[in-house]
């Protein structure tokens, strides 16, 4: 339990300081998001003056600092300059749309990933497995940019999926059934290409670790006293090999909302990725900031999210190494 | 609590000589810290030219001894005086012409050393540690003198270009007795570099060893579990036990004499297997 | 009468994917009878752990099993299918692995891995298991079972892993164990408790036991009967005494020479040990004659031209060298 407080307490100072860094960063970045009124010779610069500091930039950086730490224990993170409204309600609007998209990609890839990992582990040499080598070989050498743009050009082409956005023109029009079934077919594309590229990744490690655990003395010595294969594996093979697993649904689990900026940008679905590279462009500070956070705030939770299921599952860990010793 | 060997020179000064020797790990992951004293106040001496063998089970304490010798680890108190000057507690630029004079030999040599190395850079390598720390340029080891060491060990000097990926284990052994030798140093501390090789290699290491030490003077501080094969060469026995050195005295003192229970344990199975050879050797026509 | 476990000329050659080829054994015949306990001597690379993979059929998938005859009770394990080789392994002919450390099942508990074996072969219930592992695990000495039940491998010192391996073997009272290396990776003071422990199931259970060492002091009072390997081949045969008292080959006696100068009192300390000259052989070279003459002290002429055929000087005894025929 006291594990549990020190990762969370950890997590908190990451996060503090995550924070600290980005506010820094973004101090240091030229312009600001007042930059372009200020060529536009019809508003006067005692307008944008009194804008500024009704927005609070003419503060100095700690008092800033201070006020947006406020605003977000609050649950505002501040204000966004181009949306005229609290950043949070904002971002989680958008986050949803995220969260939709990438866990359906995630249950998707992990469903795919991990019985082909195995399969191709087990079958080493055969012809699934060379299928499995050279494709995933492919899908993780090619670009994500140039599979995105390729597979929307044969959407198109092919009139496959609906392309563009989350829901067609006369989305309100329709019946509830219709309104999902549109939604998911706007989600198809995306999803399709998340999962594609990390499919190939995840399949290539899942398959790497189960093949080493194959090998070890340990499965040879099981196999010597007549355990079956499918036993063998499932009782001894993949809990050993299920470790740098969990720490790779860390790494998913951690990008859930940070992942998917060029896929959404690409296909247009109305995600936080969007949002957060147009504010970053016109200087939405705040805005900005609290993307940045939300996505901290998942990397976080998705690595303590690991480590506790590291810890649920190899009894190593929970133990800790007391066997063996220094002599 | 223990016997201090029979014979200590004060004329020459011990080449090695430990005082208090303790170091601590912590231990245990997470919520469960456990502090375990790994070597707790040990003390010995080695005179020059002598064997000193350190023998206990594992998790005795006996490599952590080894490793806070030749300051692979930083003891935690006591001191380690070799010719007098203590170096437990000195900083790596005041260790460096002491690491010389001390190598360390390691058990399965074969992971000791880079398996892409010729013979003859896994010898030179020291050297080239050696003197960049000290002057900079490379001063690789002449042909002549590897020569001469690998024939020291018992290798074939035409072997100083193979890729050590073809030597077996006991000839990886003795290279890494060559390389320890480059430096030509005082004291050599072998840590179970007999164990887990074959029956008649690890009488040729141990022959070897012998040749060695008879040749150069050398100085032993030996660490293993075998009591029967240390009680063939070595000069003192210092028996380990948790961390403690229960018990120190002559080979033969501490065959025939064992006073520490730990001692006994060791000696019985010795004994055991012993008498099980002789028995089977020296029984009357079946 | 046929004997328990006849293995007739077995010839097993590695074809590793560089390199050339290994002749790993060459031409090997061993008898074993029920409850005997029959130890092979012989040092890295003489194919002693090639012969214990290839009893349970278990041989890497770059080893090809050239020729020859394995059979256990009469069944010839070269016709066997994979199921029914499975159904053996554990139940009549099970293996005690050469690394505790690397045997057992990091992420398992030790009395699970123990259960499996059981639940691999015997029809019981969850329960019955338990009790059946609890008995077993008493069997090897632990005192405090439900302790040892639950405890991980990392939680447990070398001899007591290496005990569970043995209870992993012995749980279904297999008819033929082989122990390989059995202490070569403990303190040398656990050597009598092993020995002792495999000498108790035996009388016990009537279990044959095929042991496997490089030190022959491991046979000394525990085997009844000695097999001497030198590159690939069986070199000598005998009872544990006459190897002992009167051992024939060059390198047999030059084994035993070794192992006996432990006993010689310590008026002698660091006097040179007796040992063999040259280095073990190559074994993708392999010469016309006898593989142990570059190091042998008594070689003739005859023993670089062609190999020593096997001499037969009393029943149960057998040596190739032409110090003794042709």
């Amino acid at each position: 339990m006291s594990y549990l407080v020190r990762r969370l307490a950890r997590a908190a100072l990451l996060l503090i300081g995550v924070s600290a860094l980005c506010f820094l960063f973004t101090e240091m970045a030229p312009g600001s998001f007042f930059d372009e009124m200020r060529l536009n010779p019809q508003i006067s610069p005692g307008t944008i003056a009194s804008l500024r500091s009704h927005y609070g930039l003419d503060q100095p950086l700690p008092v800033r600092y201070g006020r947006w730490m406020k605003s977000a224990l609050h649950g505002d993170l501040g204000y966004s300059i181009a949306y005229n409204t609290p950043v949070a309600p904002l971002l989680w609007s958008r986050a949803k749309n995220t969260l939709l998209l990438t866990i359906t990609a995630l249950l998707l890839t992990w469903i795919i990933s991990v019985p082909l990992g195995v399969w191709a582990a087990n079958r080493r040499r055969g012809l699934l497995d060379h299928a499995v080598t050279v494709t995933t070989s492919f899908l993780v050498s090619v670009p994500e940019l140039v599979i995105a743009v390729a597979l929307l050009a044969i959407a198109v082409r092919w009139q496959i999926f609906r392309v563009g956005g989350m829901i067609s023109p006369d989305f309100e029009s329709f019946p509830t059934p219709a309104k999902v079934r549109d939604i998911l077919l706007h989600l198809a594309l995306p999803a399709l290409i998340l999962v594609l590229c990390e499919t190939a990744v995840i399949v290539r490690h899942v398959r790497a670790s189960v093949l080493e655990v194959l090998g070890a003395p340990y499965v040879q010595s099981a196999r010597g006293f007549g355990i079956g294969r499918a036993r063998l594996l499932f009782r001894q093979v993949l809990p050993v090999a299920a470790n740098p697993a969990i720490s790779l649904l860390g790494f998913s689990l951690a990008g859930l909302l940070s992942g998917s900026l060029m896929v959404e940008v690409v296909c247009g679905w109305p995600g936080l990725g969007p949002m957060i590279l147009e504010a970053t462009l016109s200087r939405d500070l705040y805005l900005v900031i609290g993307g940045i956070m939300l996505s901290a705030l998942f990397m976080v939770g998705g690595n303590l999210i690991a480590d506790l299921a590291l810890l649920a599952f190899d009894p190593r860990i929970r133990t800790g190494q007391e066997g063996s010793s220094a002599s | 609590m223990h016997n201090s060997p029979t014979n200590s020179t004060d004329e020459t000064p011990s080449l090695l000589r430990v005082h208090g020797l303790s170091k601590r790990y912590v231990r245990g992951a997470l919520w469960r810290r456990v502090t375990v004293a790994a070597v707790n106040c040990v003390s010995f001496e080695i005179p020059r030219g002598q064997t000193l063998a350190l023998v206990g089970e594992s998790g005795s304490g006996k490599s952590t001894v080894a490793r806070c010798v030749t300051r692979l680890e930083r003891p935690d108190t006591g001191q380690i005086l070799i010719d007098g000057t203590d170096i437990s507690s000195i900083d790596s630029r005041a260790l460096a012409p002491f690491r010389a004079r001390i190598q360390m030999v390691f058990q399965d040599a074969g992971t000791a050393m880079n398996p892409r190395f010729t013979a003859l850079e896994v010898i030179e390598e020291p050297l080239l540690i050696q003197s960049k720390s000290r002057t900079g340029n490379n001063r690789p080891l002449s042909h002549d003198a590897a020569r001469d060491l690998m024939q020291e060990v018992g290798l074939t000097p035409d072997w100083m270009h193979r890729s050590i990926r073809h030597f077996s284990g006991g000839q990886r052994q003795r290279l890494a007795l060559a390389r320890a030798l480059t430096l030509r140093p005082q004291l050599l501390v072998l840590d179970e570099t007999l164990s887990g090789l074959d029956l008649s290699t690890q009488a040729q290491i141990a022959n070897l060893l012998l040749d060695l030490q008879a040749r150069h003077g050398l100085t032993y501080l030996l660490i293993s579990h075998d009591l029967a094969l240390v009680s063939r060469l070595a000069d003192t026995i210092g028996v380990m036990s948790s961390g403690q050195l229960v018990e120190i005295g002559s080979t033969r003192q501490i065959t025939s004499n064992p006073t520490h229970a730990a001692t006994k344990k060791l000696l019985a199975s010795v004994q055991t297997a012993a008498s099980n050879l002789s028995t089977v050797m020296m029984m009357g026509t079946a | 009468m046929a004997n328990f476990v006849q293995i007739r000329d077995l010839k097993v050659t590695y074809a590793p994917e560089t390199g050339a080829p290994v002749r790993a054994l060459e031409g090997v015949s061993l008898e074993i009878a029920r409850g005997e306990i029959v130890g092979i001597l012989g040092e890295s690379g003489c194919g002693k752990s090639t012969l214990a993979s290839a009893l349970l059929r278990l041989l890497p998938p770059h080893a090809t099993c050239e020729a020859g005859t394995i059979s256990i009770d009469g069944r010839d394990l070269m016709q066997l299918s994979e199921r029914d080789l499975r159904a053996i392994r554990g139940k009549e002919v099970s293996m005690i692995p050469q690394d505790p450390a690397l045997s057992l099942n990091p992420v398992m508990t030790a009395g699970s891995q123990i259960s499996e074996v059981l639940r691999a072969h015997l029809p019981l219930t969850a329960k019955q298991r338990r009790e059946r592992v609890m008995e077993l695990l008493r069997e090897v000495g632990f005192d405090s079972p439900e302790e040892i039940y639950a405890a991980y491998p990392h939680q447990l010192s070398g001899g007591q892993r290496q005990r569970i391996a043995i209870a992993q073997a012995i749980s279904c009272v297999p008819a033929l164990l082989i122990a390989d290396e059995p202490t070569s990776k403990l303190d040398a003071s656990l050597q009598t408790e092993i020995v002792a422990l495999l000498s108790r199931i035996r009388q016990q259970h009537g279990t044959a036991i095929l042991v496997i060492s490089h030190d022959p002091s491991l046979f000394a009072g525990f085997a009844d009967r000695i097999a001497v390997m030198y590159a690939g081949r069986i070199v000598e045969v005998g009872s544990t005494a006459a190897i002992f008292r009167k051992s024939l080959h060059p390198y047999t006696q030059a084994l035993v020479s070794i192992a006996a100068s432990t006993l010689v009192s310590a008026t002698d300390t660091k006097a040179p040990l007796p040992a063999i000259a040259g280095e073990s052989p190559d074994p993708t070279c392999v010469p016309l004659g006898c593989r142990f003459e570059p190091r042998c002290a008594e070689r003739m002429e005859a023993c670089s031209i062609r190999y020593p055929a096997e001499f037969i000087p009393e029943p149960a005894r057998l040596v190739s060298c032409f110090k003794y025929g042709e």
